[in-house]
Parts: structure tokens; C-alpha cells; sequence
């Protein structure tokens, strides 16, 4: 039971660092309070009781509850998801990361929620996460709570059809770190949330279960049914491949921890040949497919007819964006509607121009400032394709494309060759 | 190891073009992308691949996702031979550990499981 004592201690460090967050927040509503009669641990522990109560209150049985089920729902459905439908581990983390990031309760904004991406957790994502709400937390007295906790939510799979006997241990592993906060799993077709483990069998909390309605907006709503008073056990072997692990970080330091002592329980032994997932360094958009494109020469528009060229039967498959304006651009000609080369929206809108060949592009400024770019170097008879006055409008663009910090912008890019082989 | 392209050609066949592929390509690796039985994720058109050997399992999580259009929230995951390719290694490096005899590296791909029935 060791472990289920350290997963609900984590759980309880969970509650007291939001708690700690609301009180850095709200001193104010928070002062009358410790004039209850009756000394300091009396004051304590009504105290303790309103932030419990709060806490419960964001998972209310309303629409307006920041994490109620009607919420989740609702977000569920940016996410393709329709009423009735069935979630899994993966979305559920994502649709709690929104929930998260749209809740407007003070007590909620010093978390944050970060997801992995293909079972990776890119370091400086959860860093930047980290401070990302750190303003809005800043007490008025300059209170130290200058980092935004963040919940760090894994989505996993163990294994193909069924689960891999091999991650058993790397399972226990992780429902023993201290800031584990359980795993959103289940098995087949039924979902639990585990929490810890004993020998060969899981412990979980089992959601299916009816309990009537209770108005969390009355200020002595009964709070039994909000918690299990009874966790059961399930043998390992049972478990669904698909699971999302979740670790609680306070702060910066404690992510360092986190990854420390995770890659401990990483490390693959003989018999499990790869982890379940990784950890890298920088940003997750450091590694995407725009990185090696430097090398190309820039009207690379012809290339994208050869994208998904085949050597015999089979597909090459390319590092390189083109891959995915070909894919785009084929899209978008199934379609049958006149596409943007440039942002390949589709979207033309009514002054598109065709200045360089049959090319189209919409007047958007960056589409079209990219579309000069191109026609640039096919018009060397001193023909050019920019209008006149627009020199000092280029300029202010690029200064904009740079500060926006906008990804995959490759005018920014093209500028820039422009600007240094003038 | 159930994989739908194993079954449907016979051994010499694939490991004949495995051997050609390899030679007349070395720095490309030929792979076969499969959905996992009882998956719910779209099916891909085509399943064999070359890929640049320095392609990292990431790089070729993003080509994937284009080809069953898939957003990269929607969960995506690989498999060779049951287990999970880290994202950062070359594919150079799962292919030298894990190609089969045949010269081929078997992927499989899967989504979630969605809970309830």
C-alpha cells in the first residue's frame, strides 16, 4: 500500500499547491476567515475546508463549472467529438489541457496543462508552460508564487492489440514516483483511473457508478460523493494498451526532478528494447519537418509535383515540407477550387493574382509578398511585379514576421535571402 | 507478428526486392507501414516506403499523419514488434536493430482506445 500512500500524497501536494495559489490570489477574500473563533488550527482547517469545497465546485454538474462535464463536452466537440460519443485517453487530455487554459477562476490560473506529443515531452515546452500564466499569479505583495504549476499528461499506448507484458514494470515505475498523479486507463472498453498498485494488480477508482445531483452552488453541499470510499484491483495483464500517465510539477525545479528521476525509470532494460516515451530537449517545434528546408533553393514550388514520387511500388517519403504542401495542393485540387500557393488555404478571396504564371496566390499580405518573392527572379528584364511605394511595407513586414515569433513563415525566410543578396 | 504484407507475399519475393532496394538505395531505408488489427485509424493507400535513413521516428510520425489526415492531437502511435520507437532515434538506427530477415522494417500504426461500448 506503500504506493498508494505516495500517489495520494502527490495527489494531496496537488490540492495544497492550488490552495496555495488561490490564497496568493484572493487575499482578500480569504482575510475573514482567519477570524474564526477558536485559534489558529481551527482557522486552518475551516480554511481548508472552503478550498475544498472550491475545488469540488469547478467539477460541478453545471454548464457553468470550469471542469463539469458539461464543459468537457462541449469542448470535446473543437475536437471532433460529438455527443454521445465514446473518448479516449489521449483526447481526454487534450480536451482537460483546453479546459484548462478557457477556465477563468483565479484558483485555476496558476495551472497549466501540457500534453505530450507523440509520446515525447519536449523540455522547454513544459519550461515555457512553467511561466506562461506567472503574471496573472503575482500576488499584490510580490508573493514568491512566481511559477505556474504545470500538470504534465503523457498519452501512451503499451502495446498494439493488447498490452505488452514488458511495460509491467515500467508501469510500477512510474505509479511509485512521488509526483505521479495516476493514470487515465482502464480496460477494454471500460475506464478506470489508477492510482497505484500491490504486487501483480492494479488499485483504481472506478467512475461507473450513479450518484445523484448535488448543487454545488449551495454553500453546504454534501461532499461524500466526490470521493471514493472504496478502490478496487485488477491484475495488470488486464489493462488496455491505451493509458495517459500524468506527473504533477510545481515549479521549474520540480520538472527537473520529474525528468531526473523519470529517466530512471526510463532507462531500457535488455528485455523492454525502447521506452514508452522520451524525453528532448528544446521545443517541439524545434524538430519539425520546416527545419532542413534551409538547404533548398527558393522557388521550390515546381518540386511539389514530385512529392510522393515512387521508385517502383513504393513511396519515398520526403523531409520536407513540400510533402505537405503536395498533400495540401492534391487536396485542395480534388476539390476543385483555385488554392493560395502560398498558404494553400483554398480560400482565395476575390483579387487573387496570377502574376507569375499560372500560379495563384490571395492578396493576403504574406501570400502576396511570397508570390514576389518568386516571381522575383523569373522577371530579370527589370520587369518587376512589385507595385510601386511598397519597399517601406516590406520592411515593416519583416520586422512583423519576426516579432510575431510566426513558425513556418517562409516569407520571413525568403526576405531575409532577398535582403542579403542585395 | 501478424503482418498483413508478410502473409500476401511469399519470403524470396520480399527479401529479393529487400536485397535490390537495399543496393540500389543505400542510404535509403525500405520500410512497411501497417495499421494494427482492430485499429480504429484510417487505412493507408499504400504501404511500402524509402525513407532517408536519417529520418527520425518523429519526422516520420509527421508524413504519417498527412497520409490518414490526422491532426497532430488526434494520438498516433508506432510499433515495431510491439514496442514504442523513441521519437528521436533515426530510423537508421530501428532498422539496424529491428529489420526483419526479409530487409524490411515492419511499423505498425494504432490510435486510441476509445472506453465505453
Amino acid at each position: 500500500m506503500d504506493t498508494e500512500t505516495r500517489t495520494s500524497s502527490a495527489a494531496r501536494r496537488l490540492v495544497a499547491s492550488l490552495e496555495s495559489s488561490f490564497q496568493g490570489e484572493r487575499p482578500r477574500a480569504s482575510q475573514p476567515l482567519y477570524q474564526c473563533p477558536g485559534g489558529a488550527e481551527e482557522a486552518d482547517a475551516h480554511l481548508k475546508e472552503v478550498y475544498h469545497r472550491t475545488i469540488v465546485t469547478w467539477f460541478g454538474d453545471t454548464p457553468s463549472a470550469q471542469l463539469g462535464v458539461h464543459r468537457l463536452v462541449h469542448l470535446g466537440m473543437t475536437s471532433g467529438k460529438r455527443v454521445g460519443d465514446w473518448y479516449g485517453p489521449a483526447v481526454v487530455a487534450h480536451i482537460l489541457r483546453k479546459a484548462v487554459e478557457e477556465a477563468t477562476d483565479p484558483g485555476l490560473r496558476g495551472v497549466n496543462v501540457y500534453v505530450a506529443q507523440d509520446c515525447t515531452v519536449y523540455s522547454a515546452d513544459v519550461v515555457e508552460k512553467h511561466s506562461a500564466r506567472a503574471d496573472a499569479l503575482r500576488g499584490p505583495e510580490g508573493s514568491p508564487a512566481d511559477s505556474t504549476a504545470v500538470i504534465i499528461l503523457i498519452p501512451i499506448r503499451l502495446g498494439g492489440e493488447k498490452i505488452n507484458p514488458d511495460y509491467f514494470n515500467f508501469v510500477k515505475g512510474i505509479l511509485s514516483l512521488e509526483y505521479c498523479i495516476g493514470i487515465i486507463g482502464g480496460k477494454p472498453k471500460q475506464a478506470y483511473y489508477f492510482v497505484g498498485f500491490q504486487d501483480d494488480s492494479l488499485i483504481y477508482m472506478d467512475p461507473h457508478y450513479c450518484q445523484s445531483f448535488v448543487d454545488v452552488s449551495k454553500s453546504d453541499f454534501p461532499l461524500q460523493s466526490y470521493h471514493c470510499p472504496s478502490p478496487k484491483k485488477m491484475p495488470f495483464i488486464k489493462m488496455d494498451p491505451s493509458c495517459t500517465i500524468g506527473f504533477y510539477s510545481r515549479s521549474v525545479q520540480d520538472y527537473e526532478r520529474i525528468s531526473n528521476e523519470l529517466s530512471k525509470v526510463l532507462q531500457p532494460s535488455p528485455k523492454e528494447k525502447y521506452p514508452a516515451f522520451t524525453f528532448m530537449k528544446g521545443h517541439g517545434r524545434d524538430y519539425e519537418l520546416s527545419a532542413p528546408v534551409e538547404k533548398r533553393e527558393w522557388p521550390f514550388i515546381q518540386s511539389t509535383q514530385k512529392a510522393g514520387a515512387s521508385a517502383g511500388d513504393f513511396v519515398l517519403l520526403k523531409r520536407r515540407t513540400e510533402e505537405r504542401k503536395g498533400v495540401l495542393a492534391k487536396k485542395n485540387a480534388a476539390r476543385c477550387r483555385p488554392f493560395c500557393e502560398c498558404c494553400m488555404k483554398g480560400h482565395l478571396c476575390s483579387r487573387a493574382s496570377g502574376l507569375c504564371g499560372d500560379l495563384v496566390f490571395c492578396l493576403n499580405l504574406r501570400c502576396w509578398l511570397y508570390e514576389y518573392l518568386i516571381n522575383e527572379p523569373c522577371s530579370p528584364g527589370g520587369k518587376s511585379c512589385i507595385p510601386a511605394g511598397a519597399a517601406a511595407q516590406h520592411r515593416a513586414t519583416t520586422l512583423r514576421f519576426n516579432t510575431a515569433a510566426n513558425r513556418g513563415i517562409d516569407c520571413c525566410r525568403f526576405l531575409k535571402n532577398l535582403i542579403c543578396a542585395a | 507478428m501478424s503482418s498483413q504484407y508478410q502473409h500476401s507475399i511469399p519470403f524470396e519475393v520480399r527479401r529479393r526486392e529487400g536485397e535490390t532496394v537495399r543496393a540500389k538505395y543505400p542510404n535509403k531505408i525500405p520500410i512497411i507501414v501497417e495499421r494494427a488489427a482492430r485499429s480504429q485509424v484510417p487505412e493507408l493507400e499504400q504501404n511500402k516506403y524509402l525513407v532517408p535513413s536519417d529520418l527520425t521516428v518523429g519526422q516520420l510520425f509527421f508524413l504519417i499523419r498527412l497520409r490518414v489526415s490526422m491532426r497532430p492531437e488526434e494520438a498516433l502511435f508506432f510499433f515495431v514488434k510491439n514496442s514504442i520507437p523513441p521519437s528521436s532515434s533515426p530510423l537508421a538506427a530501428v532498422y539496424e536493430e529491428h529489420h526483419e530477415e526479409d530487409l524490411f522494417l515492419y511499423i505498425t500504426y494504432s490510435n486510441e482506445s476509445v472506453y465505453g461500448a
